[in-house]
């Protein structure tokens, strides 16, 4: 526990260079609420559906943003020169592995918080008293859910070697194919399809349900699934981790990772 | 003027290359817009309205933004972390004429996103792209790029000065997509924030090259974008060419430009 702690802390915080706020402030702050702002208008100004269609869509969508810190934590470890002494420490792999998405959990709640404070302040989106619990708990499993997909790019970043192209992809992906701005409906067949296994398009249904004022119910077995797709993505990331790392060992190129 | 010429022209030769091979500015260039202007057709295809070209323009400028954003904000930087920055700063070549062929090289490139618009709207939903306006839309074009590489050289030395004010430019990404009424009408935004609109040249590259693709804007109109995409483009330039300056004084007088 002691390890998940400190790979946590350390990780979340070498990753903002944190001596001073602004980039902080841009990469969690300024860049989501200003991409939910436009993805926004261009709802409002396209008018097909309701303005809280886009606003709920985009705010859960905020959350596409953790997956560039979780996997930066990961595949960092190359571009920093630590990650010879991480391979070669005995400390186990699962704390130092999923620590490193835990501090996101918190910072994408926050993002996502303010990303749902814009919506309501500058839109005007009103959430049922009934629904607030529902899409607290959303915005939660759909950090969590992104994680797990940053986890796995992170892994895959050391064969690739560019994690922010890497995360761009998945982020952009996951906002045309969720049903964040686009109703799955209008998708071609095999490309809704698609969207079945993209770890967000269930929090964006339930976030939907809730803000119409759902009972905690109804979007229950939606979130369920969205944890367990994380999971999934999560596991696979550490599984790639591993694999590499044994490969790294066993060919003696540890930086070939 | 031959030679500097010939050096803008190799900076820009060496950076189209570059950038052709970079993958995060590919991906600004190519991969982003094709997400934008795929998403954005879906929204707005709904409008009994419907113009497709509109999205073509829109996302094609939001392709040369972010790149120019990006690549402008990261031009000096980018010598620093190479180790080529003191040799530059230490050259006969004029800084101007490098950097500036560095980033017209990088336009170029993020033309690219043109190509790809355009084939987003035909291709891959099968609409009829035409421009009402060929000739004005290509001048208008040809403006607008010079304005926006305008942009892109302000913003060169204004990263590598302030540190935490080119941390602040990478966020300008979508405040400036939607500022400068891209892929919705500025209309949409609260009244006082037009006059911000109104200073940045992507907004008068927005506003001309939707009006000559759609033929909805008159010759005074037209004109009148014209003029603000070479105002604002030559400010820019200028404030450029200082800042710039400062950051040769402080190369090679004050010695701090690796701690700036």
């Amino acid at each position: 526990m002691r390890l998940f702690g400190v790979t946590a802390y350390y990780s979340f915080r070498a990753l903002f260079h944190w001596l001073s706020p602004m980039p902080y402030l841009v990469y969690r702050a300024l860049f989501p609420l200003s991409q939910l702002a436009f993805f926004a208008l261009i709802g409002a100004y396209g008018g097909s559906q309701p303005l809280t269609f886009y606003l709920v869509g985009n705010t859960v969508g905020t959350a596409t943003l953790t997956a560039f810190g979780v996997s930066q934590a990961v595949a960092d470890e190359r571009q920093q020169g630590t990650l010879s002494y991480l391979l070669a420490a005995p400390a186990p792999r699962v704390p130092i592995f999923f620590g490193r998405a835990a501090l996101h959990v918190a910072d994408g709640m926050l993002n996502m918080l303010a990303a749902t404070a814009i919506a309501v302040i500058l839109f005007g989106l009103r959430v049922p008293v009934e629904g607030i619990v529902g899409l607290v708990i959303t915005m939660l499993v759909a950090t969590i859910a992104i994680c797990g997909v940053g986890l796995l790019l992170g892994a895959v970043a050391y064969i690739v070697l560019d994690t922010a192209v890497l995360a761009n992809f998945a982020m952009f992906i996951i906002l045309l194919l969720s049903g964040a701005n686009v109703p799955l409906s209008e998708l071609p067949g095999p490309v809704a399809a698609l969207a079945q296994v993209i770890p967000l398009t269930r929090s964006v249904a339930a976030g939907r349900l809730y803000a119409a004022g759902a009972s905690l119910d109804a979007g229950l077995s939606l979130l369920v699934g969205d944890l367990a797709l994380g999971a999934v993505y999560g596991v696979a990331g550490y599984l790639v981790f591993n694999w590499l790392e044994m490969r790294a060992r066993r060919e003696g190129r540890l930086e070939g990772v | 003027m031959t030679r500097t010429l010939r050096i803008a022209s190799q900076s820009a030769w060496v950076s189209f290359q570059e950038v052709a091979t970079n993958g995060f500015l590919l991906f600004a260039a190519v991969w982003q817009p094709l997400f934008i202007g795929v998403t954005t057709m879906y929204v707005l295809r709904h409008r009994t309205d419907f113009d497709p070209m509109y999205v073509v323009v829109g996302t094609a400028l939001s392709g040369i933004w972010s790149t120019l954003l990006f690549a402008g904000s990261g031009a000096i930087n980018h010598e620093r972390w190479m180790g080529t920055l003191e040799l530059l700063a230490a050259s006969p070549a004029p800084f101007l004429a490098v950097i500036g062929g560095k980033l017209a090289g990088t336009t170029m490139f993020s033309l690219v996103s043109l190509v790809l618009s355009y084939m987003i709207g035909a291709v891959l939903f099968g609409y009829p792209i035409a421009i009402a306006q060929p000739v004005s839309f290509a001048i208008s074009l040809v403006l607008a790029v010079v304005a926006l590489w305008a942009t892109g050289m302000f913003f060169a030395p204004l990263a590598i000065l302030w540190r935490s004010v080119g941390r602040f430019l990478l966020g300008l990404e979508y405040p400036v997509f939607a500022l400068s009424g891209f892929l919705f009408p500025v209309l949409l935004l609260p009244i006082w924030i037009l006059p911000i609109s109104l200073v940045l040249p992507p907004y008068w590259a927005a506003f001309a090259l939707h009006g000559t693709s759609s033929g909805d804007l008159d010759l005074g109109g037209l004109l009148r974008a014209w003029v603000f995409l070479l105002l604002t483009g030559g400010v820019l330039l200028l404030l450029a060419s200082r800042l710039l300056d400062e950051v040769l004084t402080r190369a090679r007088r004050a010695g701090t430009l690796a701690l700036s």
